[in-house]
């Protein structure tokens, strides 16, 4: 038996966003996509900054990147219902500081609030 | 979760959604010596498209340059950019996302944020500056998504005292 999980699925409707500074990245992408209506979701784009970040990587560990001046380089992720079945934005990608290092990780959830603004364009997933 | 204070008061409501649909997906690839900027707006000006999101692929720059971000001494703002930081090629890209909408004069402007790694193998990455990203041999690869019914235009936002990108609702894309 394959251990592959299959979702057959299209891309459904888009929401072109604003998350406005002190927001926390990963909850406010939940939301956008759950005020939309948007059970599952993809991120199709993103551009914007991060007053402190902050990302996981390995089994447990978890970087602090202080801004602020945080640039999100890259974002990509979904989001799915989680526990419960609220919308949950699993994001990854790279960051970089006020001295131009760059860094790459897990966004967690509660600790990347939002510096001057996040653009974004969410796509509807629609599993059948 | 440590709370910024902007300039300006802090304005509802938090996040500003608009709904848009698809005006087609398209993959572009630049030739070598096209600006990034330019070249990319020519291109999804001829297909008729003035609001967008695009995810370079793969690709090579011969000049790259870049800017981070850092706090703002002068106090007008939270944070602002930094000197620009030129790279010298072959620069190869790892990772863009970018964003095309509407200046405040209703000229197109993409907003792109970029990771790369140079020729010695060091990587960097920040905010593309227009003018200065020159496609490499091999040219440069983009995939977009065309906008439809909503898209971005920037507007002076006083909280932050930037003009930025805003979700707009936009009643037809000239086609």
């Amino acid at each position: 038996m394959s251990a592959v999980e299959v979702e057959a699925g299209r891309l459904g409707r888009i929401a072109v966003v604003r998350i406005k500074p002190n927001e926390d990245l990963c909850r406010a992408v939940a939301a956008a996509a759950e005020s939309e209506g948007f059970a599952r979701a993809l991120v199709r784009g993103a551009v914007g900054s991060l007053l402190d970040a902050a990302l996981s990587y390995g089994a447990d560990k978890r970087l602090d990147v202080a801004g602020p001046g945080v640039e999100i380089l890259t974002l990509g992720g979904e989001v799915r219902p989680g526990l419960e079945g609220k919308p949950e934005a699993l994001l990854t990608g790279t960051i970089s500081d006020s001295q131009a290092r760059v860094y790459g990780g897990r966004f967690l959830p509660d600790a990347n609030p939002i510096c001057i603004t996040l653009e974004l364009v969410l796509q509807e997933w629609i599993a059948e | 979760m440590r709370q910024a204070r902007h300039p300006g008061p802090s304005l509802e409501p938090r996040r500003l959604n608009v709904k848009a649909a698809s005006a087609g997906e398209y993959r572009l690839q630049l030739g070598e010596g096209e600006e990034l900027h330019a070249g990319l707006l020519d291109a999804l000006a001829d297909l008729g498209l003035a609001h967008a999101a695009i995810t370079l692929v793969s690709g090579r720059f011969a000049a790259f340059s870049y800017l981070t971000g850092q706090p703002d001494k002068s106090g007008a703002r939270l944070a602002t950019y930094g000197a620009p930081c030129l790279l010298a090629g072959p620069v190869t890209l790892i990772g863009a996302n970018a964003l095309v909408g509407s200046s405040v004069e209703g000229a197109p402007l993409l907003h792109c944020h970029a990771v790369v790694v140079d020729a010695e193998g060091r990587v960097h990455g920040g905010h593309l500056p227009p003018g200065a990203c020159f496609v490499g041999a091999g040219g440069l690869v983009a995939q977009v998504l065309g906008l439809s019914g909503g898209g971005f235009a920037v507007a002076y936002d006083a909280e932050t005292n930037y003009p930025i990108f805003h979700p707009k609702v936009i009643a037809e894309v000239s086609a």
